[in-house]
Order: structure tokens, then C-alpha cells, then sequence
């Protein structure tokens, strides 16, 4: 089949799912009710209607024969034309639906006494689609798909026609991001701060969304949920996009709004850090206030999953390092996780190292922190009301860091930063590794994503420290790839010490000066 | 001269009855009568001619000798000086949890309730660490009378340890398991106090002994077995009054973590759980499963249902086992675990009277020890019950022997529980401090602990 033959197969079958994509859609009309409730935000329409939330299957992205289709020679603007090869080799996400059927997903939806996979919304919100109500069911949607293309990319109709279309495709291509956004329900994935926020209502939670952990779940087999390095994160996906420095050409940088001057990942870390805390915050804020209004007596403190795991879990050792160094608030109780609260030092460096900002925020975090510790599980009325505070803080912080410049100079001083900010601190494990990740990922795009493998001390950072996440999918009957690969990563977890990490900033930060 | 001596007997008799109080106040009259009587410190036991003779150990004459030469309690106030120590004041001053004012751990109160003479004891006699008078009681009233023959043991403030062995057992109680306001609760356990964990038979056996051991001949053969059995018993009512005041109302640290099995919680995560394993299975055979609860009172309540006696046990077990159903609740109800632990303690009060001097022939202490070993359950609840059935058996079986002395002291019995011993102080190699560090090498299903528990059983 010649290549012109080919383009016009695939702009028919574009055609036909769209139209078979449009007819199972539900069209807002005037006099319509809206659409459910609207629990979840997102974008509205022009008459300020949400827009219907409309879930496709990978089918309407796949099969089409748009995203994939293994590389290509001349790929149209914006994309290559392999994304979902590139998901479909690697990606973990492919796999969340799968899980739950694996061994440990059966052993899991058992204890906690659910029937099937299918039925357990709780699991469903982050591992498929919980669906609002039927009229969202797009084309071939599937709850096997997992995390599937819309998930993130945005589960609007609008754009989905749009961008396949071959009639409309050529003048929404050239819309830039906002527009997308706001009138088609495109994510603006390129926004530091969306995406972030997007990852996190899963990889840390949400509970308006129900995406929402839970201790039972943990103690039923869950593995534990890491901290969560955005850029990091983005990049071991494995990513099935370019980085922005990656395209060259001006007319997409022109769409994408990107001056070429901008370092993707240090932003990314910035503002992704300050969204980790935000959505922590919320996240505990919101079953502070789910405890507060329970009836039963055991729902009325916050959950032990939103506390530090490694605080209790880790076997009794004397001399204990956890001693030697101390504790923030009362010894005994269980404290707050301490990762999401790292890098935002750094980040109000950027911003202009003003003393009274850091002091503010020391001051709201620690109002925070003794809530947690003055009463076992916390005090659910003060976490509300400080958890909120930060939360909302941190919002602001979120967007300044979103809107300030960071171009190479900025990232190179961020990296210059990082050991010197930490070259004392005694950090817990996930703690370390938020900071390890942060210092690879600029200097990943600092170095110009080159091989950086013969600086022993960045090996060192990258093994000892586990910031290589489990990769690839899962094998045919077996569990997926972070329940096969949880044995050596608890073990590390739990040879954690923190001087050898303190030590290795300390030799970063030796390294930076020599140079 | 002689008038001179009148005139002066006189006015010293005055002055004498002007510092006497009044008849018109009685309340200051009858006030010294009644308080509790003062403690001396152990310099005034120390003379050569009474406690000091500096004999061999444990030989009459020479108790204070044996005491400060060799006895733990003697060192109990210094090591309130050591690094240890330190961190811990300065962790609970951090947090607040220090009076205002004090700087050290030799000073704090709370330390010194039990490292010392009580935390408002003298100063001047807190060096001497837990001193004579803390367990023999205050010597004001009988110092100068009791080596008399005609001693009279209730003399205000002495503590017949000798003759009474409920009063020996319970000597112990308020610093070893805690009473309200005198107690280890997790916060002081996370700045580095080890958990406490009594087991009045076991510390008793290995105590070195200042004074000439007589039991046998006062209490019959089967000492180690009636102390074993008081030693449970006290030991759980101890426990049960120190929750009922650990559940007051007022008390911020609630539930009390120092309640709990440590290893409970602190494990290191693996990836091919036995609590997932064991909570699947539940789910498979449709018990009611409860992921992630805490098992609450694995020490000093599990050997209860293996204990002689009447009455009380049937009545006990009920309440123990709705208590702990409550303690295992995330957040128990305090008015209830109050209730139901006062009314267990009660329980056991009841059940102390009942097995009060009860004496054990040799056909008796092997069906205690039939029974114990037959808890092969509490292997599986970890080490706790496994270290709770290892005491328990090594106290019959000194029992046994002393009853039955042609039994082979070192036969295939003994020879069991050297191996179950073994078994149990390897759990902790990895770290080697029993007192602070996890089991963490600590196997329910190894042969030493199985075939030791089935020979028992025979």
C-alpha cells in the first residue's frame, strides 16, 4: 500500500470512529440537565456548564492508526505518531486494571471483602475509571485499559474529535494550549502545575476524586506509596512524548508556547514539589474533616495511612538512628510523612530567599506537624483547619514558582543549592530520595539528557537510593511490576541510614565547589 | 549549784513545751502519727555490725555488701547519668513533657519514681539509687527494733518481703510494670527506654540474692511454682490498674502504643507477608478479618487460662476478651476499657484469694506444665508468647525438681528448654539487644520451640 493510499485508510477510519465516537455521545443542549453532579472539575462549557465528561478506550486512540504506528518518517506536527507503542511496550499505567486481577489484587480485593475487581470502586478510582454515570461510557471504553489515554490527556469529547478529524485536525492543531484546554477539555499536561496536580490526585490522593488509600488497603497488600518527584516520575513512565527542548521546530514551540530558553525539568521539580505538598495537604485536610464528621467511634482520626509508614515500620534497632536524631513534636507518636514537605525550601530560594516567606512557612508547617503528634492519630479539628492553611499556601507558592523564570542559570543554581541545603540534614528514606531525584533531574536537563553513568557519585545516588522506579509491564501471570519488584526495594527502604545520604550531598557538594 | 541545774531543767522544760504544740490543735498533734513514715537511706542499714559486714555474698551480715556490689538496683539512680539518659530528658524537655526547671534526668521526677528512692523522696538519699526502704519500706518506725526477736512485722512502714510472698510479688509491680503516673509509655520508649516487660518468676530466679535463700524450708518445694502463679496473676492485675489509669480521660497519648505488641507495628516491610498470608486465609474460610489491627496485651494476659484455681477464670476470660476486642479498636472507648479493666483486676483480686498459699505436689505442676506447653498457639502470636511460655515452663520445672529430687536435674526437660532458650535469644542476634531491639530472626514454626513444647506436653 503506497504511503498517500495509506494516509487516506487512516483518515477514513479517523472519520468513522469519530462519528461512531459522536453517536454514542451525548450532545449538551440547551435545557439539558447538567450532567450528574459535577464532583469532579473541569472545564465548562461557554454557557459555564461543565463539560460532559465522555471516557474513550484505547481504541479510539490506537486502532485508528494514529498513535500507533511505530516510528514514522514524517511525523505531522506535534506528535510521532508512536505514543501508544511506546505505552504499550513500557508503561506501567497500562497495567493498572490488570493488577488487580494478579494475585495480589485478588488477595487484596479478598481481605478487604470485595467481590470482584469491577465492583471495588475504591480500587477502581486509580487503577480504571469509577464512571459517573453511563452516558460517560465513550467508544470501546474498557475498564481493562487502566489508566488509559483520556485518563490524563483529558475525557472530553470535544477534543477527541477535534484533533482525529481530518477536516478539523489541521485548524485545532494550531490552537494553543489554553484554548485546548478550556474549550475543547484538552489537559494542559505541559503546565508544571496541572500535570503535577493531575499525577498526584492518584500517586498521592484525592478525596473528592475517591482516590484515597487507605491502612486496611496497605495491611491487606498494597504496596506502599512512594513520594512522588514529578519530574522524575514523568520521565520513568517511561515518557511516550518529547521533552520540550527535544522539539526544534518553531511553529510547535510557538503552540506549546515554549521560548526555548525554559529548563522543563527544574520547573517541573519546583512547582511539582510545592503541588506535593498542596495536594498532601488537601488530601489530609479532607479526612480530617471525613473524621470529624464520622459517626462511627474508630473513623473519627485521620486514617493511619496518612502518617509517616516508615515511622513504625521498621524493625527495633539500638543505637537507633531515629533517636539519635530526634523528633519533630512529641517522641511516640506517629509524624506526618516528611517528604512532601522537602524541595519547597529550595523553591522559595528561587523565588528570592526572602526570610520572612521561609519563616512563614516553617511556622505553618509546624503548626501542622503538632497536629499530627499532639494526640495519637492526630487532631483532626487542627489538621482541618492547618492542613487547609498550607494547603492553600502552598497553591500560591505552586503558581509563583509556575510563573517565574527558570532558564539554565536558575537550574544551575537550583542544582548548586541542593547539597548545600541538605548536606546536613538527616533525612528518612522517602525524604532522601525526593532530594536525590530532584538533583537528577536537573541535572539531567542541565547536561543535556546525556549518559551520565561514569560519575561514580551520581551512580551511587541513582543505586543506593532507589531512584530507578521498577520498569516495564507486567509478565502474563504474574503480579505487576511494582509488587514483583517490592522485595529489594523494601529491603533498601529498610537498610535506609541516613548519614551515608547526608555524606553523599556532602561529596556533591565538595564535587561543586572543585569545579 | 544545784539550783542552778533546777533553774535550768526548768527553763529547758519550758522551752521544750512551748515548741510542743498545743492540746487545742489536735490535727497538729495526730499529724506525724499518721504520715507515712520517713525513709533513711541506706547508709543508716550500711554499718558494719548490721548489713555490711562485707562477708561472702548473700550471707547473713553482709546484705547491703551483696546489694551494692552486685544488685542492678543499686546502680538504678547512675545511669540516670549517662548518655542514654541524657537524650531521653532532653527528648521529653523538648516535647514538654519535663517540669520547668529541670535540667537533668537525675532530676526529673519522673525518672527519678523509679530510679531512685520515688520522685518526691528526699534528695539527699536519691543517690542511693532503689535503695533498701524502696521494697523493705520506710525505716523511720522499725529501724531500731527490727533485728529484735520480738519484732513485731507490722510495724508501720516494713514490708514483710520475707514471710508474705503476695508482698514480695507486688514490690515489684509499680516499677516494673507501672502504676498510673509512674510508668514507660511509648514516649519514653521512642527516646530509648526499653519496653517494659515483666515476668515476676523469670527476673526473680535470675535476682542475685542478697540475703540467705530460706524459701523452700518457709513455703515448701514448690516455691518456684506458687511464684510463677502469683507472679501471673499480680502481674496481670498490675497491668490491668496501670490501663485503668492509662484510660483517663485527660491523657492525651491515647490509645498508649507501650500497650501493644512493638512488633506490631514495628516490622520492616517485606513483600510475602505472613499477616497477609494469615488475613487471607481468614478471608478465605470467611472469618471476620481485620487488616492492619494491633494486638493488644500479647505479655501479660496470654498464660491466664492455663492457671489453677476457681471461681474466677470463666468470668475473667469473658471480660479480657471483650477488653481487648476494645483495646484493638482504633480508637477504644476510654470509659469502657476503664470499666471492663477495673472489673478485671477485681476479678483477679478474687481469684488471688483463691490460690493464696495453695500448695502444688508434683502431679500438679506437671499438669500446669502440660497445660502451658499446650498454648502452642501463642507461638504464633511472636515472641512475647513464645518468651511467656519458655518463662512459665522453666519455673515448673525448677519446681518439679525441687519436689521431686530424683528426677534428673539435667535430663531431657532441662535439655529442652536449653534449646528453646537458644531458640529465642537467636531471634535477636542480628541486633543482640533483647532489651531494646526486634526479634527480628524470631521463627514460631522452629523445631526447638515445637518439639520442646510436645515433650512438655507428655
Amino acid at each position: 500500500m503506497s504511503g498517500l493510499t495509506w494516509r487516506w485508510v487512516c483518515a477514513f477510519v479517523c472519520c468513522v470512529v469519530f462519528v461512531l465516537a459522536s453517536l454514542s455521545a451525548p450532545t449538551t443542549r440547551a435545557g439539558d440537565k447538567p450532567a450528574e453532579k459535577p464532583a469532579l472539575s473541569g472545564p465548562l462549557d461557554a454557557t459555564g456548564k461543565p463539560l460532559p465528561r465522555m471516557y474513550f478506550g484505547l481504541i479510539a486512540c490506537a486502532t485508528a492508526g494514529c498513535h500507533e504506528k511505530g516510528q514514522v518518517a514524517n511525523p505531522p506536527l506535534l506528535c510521532r505518531c508512536d505514543e501508544m507503542d511506546r505505552w504499550k511496550a513500557d508503561d506501567k499505567h497500562a497495567d493498572a486494571y490488570q493488577v488487580l486481577l494478579g494475585q495480589r489484587g485478588q488477595q487484596m480485593l479478598k481481605i478487604l471483602g470485595y467481590p470482584n475487581a469491577e465492583s471495588a470502586k475504591a480500587c477502581l478510582g486509580c487503577h480504571a475509571v469509577v464512571l459517573q454515570s453511563d452516558k460517560e461510557k465513550g467508544t470501546g471504553f474498557n475498564l481493562a485499559d487502566g489508566v488509559s489515554c483520556v485518563v490524563c490527556h483529558g475525557p472530553y469529547n470535544g477534543w477527541i474529535g477535534e484533533h482525529s478529524l481530518a477536516i478539523t485536525r489541521p485548524a485545532f492543531r494550531i490552537l494553543d494550549r489554553k484554548t485546548k484546554e478550556q474549550k475543547y477539555g484538552m489537559t494542559d499536561l505541559w503546565d508544571p502545575q496541572k500535570r503535577a496536580k493531575l499525577c498526584a490526585s492518584c500517586h498521592i490522593g484525592n478525596v473528592d476524586e475517591g482516590k484515597v488509600v487507605t491502612h486496611d488497603m496497605y495491611a491487606a497488600g498494597h504496596p506502599p506509596l512512594p513520594g512522588f518527584e514529578i519530574a522524575s516520575f514523568s520521565n520513568q513512565m517511561p515518557r511516550h512524548w518529547q521533552y520540550l527542548a527535544e522539539k526544534t521546530d518553531p511553529g510547535v514551540r510557538k503552540i506549546l508556547g515554549y521560548d526555548g530558553k525554559e529548563d522543563e525539568q527544574a520547573k517541573l521539580v519546583l512547582v511539582g514539589a510545592a503541588v506535593s505538598l498542596a495536594e498532601s495537604m488537601r488530601l489530609y485536610a479532607k479526612e480530617a474533616d471525613k473524621a470529624l464528621n464520622a459517626t462511627k467511634e474508630d473513623d473519627k482520626v485521620l486514617d493511619l495511612a496518612h502518617f509517616d509508614c516508615w515511622a513504625c515500620h521498621h524493625d527495633l534497632t539500638s543505637p537507633s538512628w531515629r533517636q539519635a536524631r530526634g523528633y519533630e513534636g512529641k517522641p511516640g507518636r506517629i509524624p506526618m510523612k516528611a517528604w512532601p514537605t522537602e524541595l519547597i525550601i529550595l523553591g522559595l530560594q528561587h523565588l528570592g530567599n526572602n526570610p520572612t516567606q521561609i519563616q512563614a512557612f516553617k511556622d505553618q508547617l509546624a503548626k501542622v506537624q503538632k497536629a499530627f503528634t499532639e494526640r495519637q492519630y492526630g487532631n483532626p479539628a487542627v489538621i482541618k483547619t492547618e492542613a487547609t492553611n498550607l494547603a492553600n499556601w502552598a497553591d500560591k507558592l505552586a503558581a509563583a514558582l509556575n510563573a517565574s523564570t527558570v532558564g539554565k542559570p536558575e537550574a544551575q543554581k537550583l542544582l548548586a543549592a541542593i547539597p548545600t541545603l541538605y548536606k546536613d540534614k538527616l533525612l528518612d528514606f522517602d525524604s532522601a530520595r525526593q532530594v536525590g531525584w530532584a538533583y537528577d533531574a536537573i541535572l539531567d536537563s542541565l547536561s543535556g539528557y546525556a549518559d551520565k553513568k561514569e560519575d561514580p557519585l551520581l551512580v551511587k545516588l541513582r543505586d543506593d537510593f532507589g531512584l530507578k522506579l521498577p520498569f516495564g509491564r507486567m509478565k502474563p501471570g504474574q503480579d505487576g511490576t511494582i509488587v514483583t519488584n517490592l522485595g529489594p526495594n523494601l529491603k533498601r527502604i529498610y537498610n535506609y541510614k541516613p548519614e551515608p545520604f547526608r555524606d553523599l550531598l556532602r561529596a556533591l557538594d565538595v564535587a561543586k565547589k572543585d569545579k | 549549784m544545784a539550783r542552778v541545774y533546777a533553774i535550768a531543767c526548768v527553763v529547758v522544760l519550758a522551752l521544750m513545751l512551748a515548741g510542743l504544740p498545743r492540746a487545742a490543735d489536735p490535727e497538729r498533734l495526730a499529724a506525724p502519727m499518721d504520715a507515712v513514715p520517713k525513709m533513711l537511706g541506706v547508709a543508716s542499714c550500711a554499718a558494719m555490725a548490721c548489713h555490711h559486714g562485707n562477708g561472702p555474698r548473700g550471707s547473713k551480715g553482709s546484705e547491703y555488701s551483696t546489694w551494692v556490689a552486685v544488685d542492678p538496683h543499686a546502680k538504678a539512680y547512675h545511669v540516670l547519668y549517662n548518655d542514654a539518659s541524657k537524650r531521653m530528658h532532653e527528648g521529653l524537655a523538648k516535647a514538654g513533657e519535663a517540669p520547668k526547671g529541670i535540667a537533668n534526668a537525675w532530676e526529673n521526677p519522673r525518672c527519678l519514681a523509679c530510679h531512685a528512692m520515688g520522685a518526691d523522696a528526699d534528695c539527699r538519699i536519691q543517690a542511693d539509687g532503689v535503695g533498701c526502704e524502696r521494697c523493705h519500706g520506710p525505716a523511720e518506725k522499725w529501724k531500731d527494733t527490727h533485728y529484735l526477736n520480738n519484732f513485731n512485722r507490722a510495724t508501720p512502714g516494713f514490708r514483710d518481703l520475707r514471710d508474705r510472698m503476695t508482698v514480695r510479688v507486688e514490690v515489684c509491680m509499680d516499677c516494673h510494670v507501672g502504676k498510673g503516673g509512674q510508668e514507660v509509655d511509648h514516649d519514653l520508649i521512642a527516646l530509648g527506654h526499653p519496653r517494659l516487660r515483666f515476668d515476676y518468676a523469670g527476673f526473680y530466679a535470675s535476682y542475685p540474692k542478697h540475703w540467705v535463700d530460706t524459701d523452700r524450708q518457709r513455703f515448701g518445694p514448690d516455691v518456684e511454682a506458687q511464684s510463677w502463679v502469683l507472679g501471673q496473676l499480680i502481674g496481670a492485675k498490675s497491668a490491668l490498674r496501670l490501663l485503668e489509669a492509662r484510660a483517663v480521660d485527660e491523657r492525651e497519648a491515647w490509645p498508649e502504643f507501650a500497650e501493644y505488641d512493638c512488633a506490631a507495628c514495628h516490622h520492616g516491610l517485606v513483600n510475602d507477608s505472613f499477616r497477609q498470608k494469615r488475613d487471607l486465609k481468614k478471608a478465605e474460610k470467611k472469618e471476620i478479618v481485620k487488616p492492619g489491627e494491633i494486638p493488644w496485651g500479647t505479655w501479660y494476659y496470654s498464660l491466664l487460662p492455663t492457671l489453677p484455681g476457681d471461681g474466677a477464670q470463666k468470668e475473667l476470660n469473658k471480660v479480657l476478651v471483650d477488653l481487648k476486642k476494645d483495646m484493638q479498636r482504633r480508637v477504644p472507648s476510654r470509659g469502657d476499657v476503664r470499666a471492663k479493666s477495673a472489673a478485671a483486676a477485681a476479678l483477679i483480686e478474687r481469684w488471688l484469694a483463691s490460690v493464696c498459699g495453695n500448695k502444688y505436689d508434683a502431679q500438679q505442676v506437671r499438669a500446669l506444665m502440660a497445660k502451658v506447653a499446650g498454648q502452642e498457639g501463642l507461638l504464633e502470636t511472636g515472641w512475647d508468647g513464645a518468651g511467656e511460655v519458655y518463662l512459665a515452663l522453666a519455673a515448673l520445672h525448677q519446681a518439679l525438681g525441687d519436689i521431686d529430687p530424683t528426677l534428673p536435674r539435667q535430663g531431657p526437660l532441662y535439655q529442652a528448654l536449653v534449646g528453646m532458650r537458644k531458640e529465642l535469644g537467636q531471634a535477636y542476634q542480628e541486633y543482640g539487644r533483647p532489651l531494646y531491639d526486634s526479634p527480628v530472626k524470631y521463627n514460631p514454626k522452629a523445631e526447638a520451640l515445637l518439639k520442646g513444647l510436645e515433650l512438655f506436653r507428655k
